[in-house]
């Protein structure tokens, strides 16, 4: 009978998948128990793994094939790097509770938790930028030698990456807000999406922190 | 979506918080101490990796993820692996005669240039 109905309509079955939705943006498909956006961080996550670990790759490499290297407490703040780190982990914490409190379906705690991960990731470039204003005003560059070549494209690339992060939060945390009136769970589902990639970013710092500034 | 992100356990997130501040101090505190480049490497990597596997089991919740993502994150792995071992070969993989310059004393040779534009990169008899 369908068989029948597909050779007198054949365009049917078009005209029924304009009208469907995307599947799985809200709820996990069956097979994989994963939505959409799930499985595409994860991806993105994958990809980012290979970028960062192409420069600790050659990280690695110059490092052992220098005959001088400078220990990292020597040529870089080491308290600044440290609260650095605070402030990184500290943000962490700040996303993942902005997530809870959507669960708990308490709007007012996320925007609290989700302003407060946005403040201590501009905290973070603040003190970055510090960091880097001393080493320019003391002419110091990427140029300046095989470490600080490094030490400028491993933390530079982080800090976009936070960049990238503060800009999707304050995103959620104005107009993206808007979708818990019309779709709460896909907004939850949204928010631990950005917090995994947050939670990426505090992650790789994590690396950089004793490599750069302690080893 | 796993049974835990229904039901969050707040509780863990403040432990794990608490966990990698301590971490965070012991490892600057760690690198105080003068126990060799190669100790002091291996210890700073090992923080550095408990505190990530934190981060990553529990603020992304891998402990409790599907099948798919751990998949995903072998293959991830392994490029990553294969990528590692590719660069450190490299360092074996220098022109016919070249070495790479051992000694601080040998940079004397050429006094044209400053000592840090030497660093890692192999020298050319």
């Amino acid at each position: 009978m369908n068989r029948l109905q597909e050779l007198l309509n054949p365009q049917a079955h078009l005209k029924e998948s304009t009208n469907m939705d995307m599947p799985y943006i809200v709820h996990p498909r069956e097979d994989t128990g994963l939505f959409n956006a799930k499985l595409g961080i994860w991806l993105f996550l994958a990809s980012e793994v290979m970028l960062f670990g192409a420069l600790f790759s050659s990280y690695i490499l110059m490092r052992i094939g220098a005959f001088q290297w400078p220990q990292g407490s020597d040529v870089l703040n080491v308290p600044l790097g440290a609260l650095n780190t605070v402030i990184l982990i500290s943000s962490s914490v700040s996303m993942v509770l902005s997530w809870v409190s959507l669960k708990e379906k308490n709007l007012g705690k996320f925007r609290l938790c989700l302003a407060v991960t946005i403040l201590l990731a501009l905290g973070f470039m603040v003190v970055k930028a510090f960091e880097y204003s001393a080493k320019f005003s003391h002419h110091i560059f990427p140029e300046t030698s095989t470490y600080f070549a490094i030490y400028f494209t491993l933390t530079g690339l982080h800090a976009f990456h936070v960049m990238g992060g503060v800009v999707v939060n304050t995103y959620f945390l104005f107009p993206g807000t808007k979708m818990w009136q019309t779709d709460p769970e896909r907004f939850t589902n949204r928010i631990e999406v950005a917090g995994v990639y947050w939670h990426f970013v505090d992650l790789v710092w994590i690396f950089l922190f004793p490599i750069l500034y302690l080893l | 979506m796993s049974e835990e992100t229904h039901h969050p356990n707040v509780k863990i997130y403040y432990y794990v918080f608490a966990t990698l501040l301590t971490l965070t101090v012991v490892t600057v505190l760690a690198s105080f101490i003068n126990v060799g480049i190669a100790l002091g490497v291996a210890i700073a990597l090992f923080i550095a990796v408990i505190k990530s596997s934190l981060v990553a089991s529990f603020f992304m919740h891998l402990i409790s993820e599907k099948k798919l993502i751990y998949y995903t994150l072998m293959m991830a792995g392994a490029f990553l692996l294969g990528m590692f071992v590719l660069f450190i070969f490299s360092y074996y993989n220098l022109p016919q005669g070249a070495e790479y310059i051992k000694e601080p004393a040998q940079q004397t040779q050429q006094h044209h240039e400053p000592a840090q534009k030497h660093t890692g990169e192999p020298h050319v008899p």
